[in-house]
């Protein structure tokens, strides 16, 4: 057996991102000149929680950066520093490089070295400054953990650098104490992801540390099973450190150890009275640590001991595959896996690492599923519904009195179908406070590079969307922004000169509007300078000299690739790669996006999205017999054409006349192939359908039929991309039905109408 | 549609086939390709589609092209009628799994085939490359022609026309 | 109408040639001199849990050679605590059959993790 503990990976990487997001919302709320404790400490945590994880997996460049932080942190934590705007500053720089790194990391991809070193010397600068700037009481045990600091800089490769053995020999300062440690592994130490090796280390950076190693339980060579631990050592530390700092270095062994940590000599009393207080602090979780610290299975022990252990909150959470590493216990745990006598171990129960979902302690009960769980539950919710939609189908044909109470067993059923359909739809949405919560930062970083005020305003943040909707607007709401803050809204002087208030607001806003999601971003800068437009578009040919466009049709050229009015471009946007892009994004998302703006004033954009993906509300159309969908969200009206409003432009073909305008006949028989029922037009009837910006056609069909919420399935799963089609659906009678993608379908018309 | 025939034992090397009739021919494929076998029924016509490319059908909540062999093999067209039936079958390539189904006039036996005993595939002419044919073997009283379903189906449906020899690996 | 049928297990085939999974193999150098006085192992760039297995194999083959055997670790970037159990257990069993282990070249890496394990005498690694 071999452990691979790259099955961990995932979830070190989901919960430390987590970690950082955090700990940034601490920093963002730090007040420099009255410091919240638990904001601090709240941020300390992070810090080293990160440094374990990666230090087990072997992300030695996290793990030496994170040590760092976290001896700055400390230094704060401990009071020896106080915090300063430049500090919070590097603090978030910190967040950030800490980011890039996980990612670069969990994208097998190089980590940008330079910008690592560069911001870890500046810690070390800091933390280094720290005695000339606080003329305090000695601090604990900072002279050893600098220069490990620096001894653990990023190296290229993982290797230990021989100074680590120098730094156990450093000379302890005057406060000293002793300590003898006894730390006895169990077997299955090193298949939980620990190595000895490195909390010792970690140890020789607190102080001097003495090493003596048991190897009685050593079995012969061939009996030894190499992923167990069967050595054990008696240390004896020397320095200033505390009882809690090397009960620190052994948090990721909570529960696969027995640790004996004592005082020893003339401060013994002292520090046993620490001890003790400590130890009393850690009493209720203590009661359940010794059952729960023996237990095999992480699992069971974080539950319970979690409660009491508010301190490790933002890594209580652990992964939901049971067999989670000790790197998921331990920080849960703050109380030492042996509280009173060294007696014999617990025995260790065999708890069978069955499937077991890990609550989340920080709120009220709530569980961390995979995505793939959902989609599967939410495929087979799908299916359901159609299944429902098939028998009340066979019902309608029945006749007697059995079928009438059929029918009404059915029409239950269908209302239980969509009320299930709902919960399981609601299951994968998230406030979309999710992706707002992103701004604040952004927009202060953002708003002091370019000189301007912003104030920031969120509402609607509690508005749920789909997961993967959520997952997608991210970008195009930057983007949007950005924009605003840098072309939108003036800087502060311009803007008092125009009698604005110096700070411009940007609001982002979030509703549920007609059974779809509209998110808002506005702003109260100088609005779009229509003329500019026109003239820019003029002069890149791609409006004539002479036409004649509406504000609506001059703010959709903004929508056009490689248009940008940006006077010139800043490299936060302006690049006049994004709003096409925007509107793709959008548009992939089955939704649209619209501008309005209004000169000196501001402007609004709208996003409108759909609440999920999987399912759309359509108009069903019957053409030459079959059967289509025309998604709701793109009907403006169905009608019936007069001969009178019908008219042929050379060039344009058959358009008709529609609230002011004239818009293209698409007959879809023709361009399907179909026999349809009547080839007159004002036989049949005409869907008005809106593509992109505002580009509306006229659909002949044949009929139309019912409406209602269709499942969406792949047609290119098995077959292709038609164009036209955006998928498939499957009706009540079983039969599949095309859903019609209209911006597709206009390109086709514009195509067909070119050549 | 004739029921399951006791297979008769070969040896090691063998593999099961499902045979089935188009035209006067008896064609073998792959059993374990084979996901089910299914009656007529009608189907979703879609835009612009190769002519042997009828339409798609509902198969269990996917979405499956239905192609006609016939057409594919150019041989006349026959009618659908209550008898015609579909096979449908995994085909698999670079791009992963995609299932089809394919329209024959009707399905025989599963039969064990031995691998020694299968021939190679004649050169059938100007009627086109025949990369789709694993070879000819003989069962009971008739030639079977295997055929290789990934090669015959190929990857790209949109692009395949009715006389074109075997569509890009 | 639909029926179903069954596939009988076809014979088994891999598809590929091989089926091995399990921690990376780390490339092994190991250098037998035929009729020679020692035999010498090279120790891969990494010694680590995820490998022991493998070491374990490598060493254990290697545990009842008559001839002194060399350990040789100029190649040695990373070991850990389960490396260095092997090692010690390795270098223990011979010496308890008065077999010598030596050891060839030098790393930092190895010293400075013996001295912490304490287990620079057990290794009898040079002072």
């Amino acid at each position: 057996m071999t452990i691979d503990l790259t099955q961990f990976h995932d979830a070190f990487f989901e919960e430390s991102f987590e970690a950082l997001d955090s700990m940034e919302a601490a920093l963002l709320k730090l007040d420099i000149g009255a410091p919240d404790k638990e904001l601090i400490n709240t941020i300390f945590r992070v810090a080293h929680s990160i440094k374990g994880g990666s230090a087990t997996f072997g992300f030695s460049d996290i793990a030496s950066f994170t040590h760092s932080l976290e001896t700055l942190l400390d230094e704060l934590r401990s009071g020896t520093m106080q915090v300063t705007l430049a500090m919070s500053d590097l603090l978030l720089k910190s967040v950030d490089v800490m980011r890039a790194m996980l990612r670069a990391v969990q994208q097998k991809k190089p980590i940008d070295a330079q910008k690592v070193s560069d911001l870890q010397f500046d810690l070390e600068l800091m933390i280094a400054q720290k005695d000339t700037a606080v003329a305090s009481a000695p601090a604990p045990a900072a002279p050893a953990s600098a220069p490990a600091a620096s001894a653990s800089a990023p190296a290229a490769s993982g290797s230990a650098p021989a100074a680590s053995a120098q730094a156990a020999v450093i000379d302890a300062p005057p406060t000293a104490t002793r300590w003898q440690i006894e730390f006895r592994p169990f077997p299955e130490l090193f298949a939980r992801g620990n190595d000895p090796l490195r909390m010792l280390r970690e140890l020789s950076e607190l102080g001097s540390l003495e090493t003596t190693v048991d190897v009685n339980a050593l079995p012969g060579f061939a009996a030894i099973d190499p992923q167990s631990c069967y050595m054990a050592w008696s240390l004896q530390l020397t320095g200033a450190v505390e009882e809690s700092a090397i009960r620190q270095v052994f948090d990721w062994a909570e529960g696969d150890c027995e640790l004996t940590i004592k005082p020893v000599g003339e401060s013994a009393s002292a520090a046993t009275a620490a001890a003790q207080g400590a130890a009393s602090a850690k009493q209720p979780a203590a009661t359940s640590a010794p059952a729960s610290a023996s237990a095999t299975s992480a699992s069971a022990a974080s539950a319970p001991a979690t409660s009491a252990s508010g301190p490790s909150a933002p890594v209580a959470s652990a992964p939901t595959a049971a067999s989670a590493p000790a790197a998921a216990a331990a920080p849960s745990t703050s109380a030492p896996a042996t509280a009173p006598a060294p007696a014999a171990p617990p025995k260790l129960e065999a708890v069978p690492k069955a499937e077991v979902p890990i609550e989340k302690m920080a709120d009220s009960g709530s569980i961390r599923v995979s995505v793939e769980k959902i989609d599967e539950l939410m495929n087979t919710v799908g299916e359901l519904v159609i299944t429902q939609a098939m028998l009340s189908q066979l019902g309608s044909k029945l006749e007697g009195t059995t079928a009438e109470k059929l029918r009404a067993g059915l029409a239950q059923l269908e209302r239980n179908m969509r009320e299930l359909q709902e919960t399981v739809m609601r299951v994968r949405m998230l406030p979309i406070n999710v992706v707002f919560s992103r701004f604040p930062r952004m927009v202060r970083d953002l708003a002091q590079r370019l000189g301007k005020q912003i104030d920031l305003k969120l509402t609607g943040e509690q508005t749920e969307l789909d997961k993967t909707v959520l997952e997608k607007i991210g970008d195009p709401l930057v983007h949007l922004v950005r924009n605003s803050i840098d072309h939108g809204i003036e800087s502060p002087e311009k803007r008092l000169a125009a009698g604005k208030s110096a700070a411009g607001t940007v609001h982002l806003d979030a509703c549920h509007r007609g059974g779809n999601i509209a998110v808002e971003v506005s702003d109260d800068g100088g609005g779009l300078d229509k003329n500019r437009i026109l003239a820019k578009a003029r002069d890149r040919g791609l409006v004539g000299p002479n036409d004649v466009l509406t504000d609506e049709q001059i703010y959709e050229l903004i929508f056009l690739p490689g248009f940008s009015t940006a006077e010139k471009t800043t490299d936060v946007s302006g690049r006049g790669v994004g709003m096409d892009v925007v509107r793709r994004n959008i548009k992939e998302l089955g939704g649209k996006i619209e501008l309005r703006s209004d000169l000196g004033k501001g402007s609004k954009t709208i996003i409108t999205l759909p609440l999920t993906l999987a399912i759309v509300d359509g108009q069903s159309v019957s053409v030459g017999g079959e059967t289509y969908i025309v998604p709701l969200i793109s009907i403006v009206e169905s009608m019936q054409l007069k001969a009178a409003n019908v008219s042929r432009l050379s060039g344009r073909g058959e358009v008709f006349s529609f609230r002011g305008y004239y818009l293209p006949i698409v007959r879809l028989h023709e361009l399907f192939g179909l026999e349809p029922r009547t080839r007159v037009l004002d036989e049949g009837l005409v869907v008005v359908a809106e593509g992109e910006g505002h580009q509306r056609i006229g659909l002949f069909v044949d009929d139309l039929l019912g409406q209602q919420q269709v499942v969406i399935k792949s047609l290119e799963a098995n077959y292709g991309h038609v164009e036209g089609v955006s998928g498939a659906t499957i009706l009540g009678d079983g039969s599949v039905a095309l859903i019609l993608d209209i911006p597709g379908l206009i390109r086709a018309t514009n195509i067909r109408s070119a050549a | 549609m004739s029921s399951n025939a006791p297979v008769k034992k070969t040896g090691d090397a063998s593999h099961q086939v499902l045979t089935f009739v188009l035209g006067n021919e008896t064609y073998g494929v792959d059993i374990l390709r084979v996901q089910e076998i299914r009656g007529w029924s009608a189907v979703t016509k879609i835009p612009h589609a190769p002519p042997h490319v009828l339409g798609v059908l509902n198969l269990r909540g996917s979405i499956v092209p239905i192609v006609d062999l016939r057409m594919r093999f150019t041989l006349d067209r026959a009618e659908y009628t209550a008898v015609t039936v579909i096979i449908v079958v995994s085909v698999v390539s670079a791009a992963g799994r995609r299932d089809f189904g394919v329209v024959v006039d009707g399905v025989s036996d599963v039969v064990d085939v031995d691998t020694e005993e299968v021939k190679a595939a004649p050169d059938l002419g100007p009627k086109g490359s025949t990369d789709f044919i694993r070879g000819l073997v003989p069962v009971s009283d008739r030639m079977v022609v295997l055929l290789d379903i990934d090669r015959l189906i190929g990857t790209d449906l949109t692009s395949l026309t009715g006389d074109a020899a075997v569509a890009a690996a | 109408m639909t029926k179903r049928k069954k596939a009988n297990p076809a014979p088994a085939r891999s598809a590929r040639g091989g089926h091995l999974s399990g921690p990376p193999r780390e490339a092994r150098k190991t250098k037998a001199a035929p009729a020679a006085v020692s035999t010498t192992l090279a120790l891969a760039a990494e010694c680590l849990v995820a490998g022991a297995s493998t070491l374990k194999e490598s060493l254990g083959s290697r545990l009842d050679e008559p001839h002194p055997i060399t350990l040789d670790i100029t190649d040695l970037q990373r070991i850990d605590t389960a490396g260095l159990q092997l090692l010690t257990a390795f270098v223990r069993e011979r010496a308890g059959h008065g077999r010598a282990v030596e050891w060839r070249g030098s790393s930092p890496v190895l010293t400075s993790a013996a001295q912490l394990l304490g287990l620079t005498a057990l290794l009898r690694l040079p002072a």
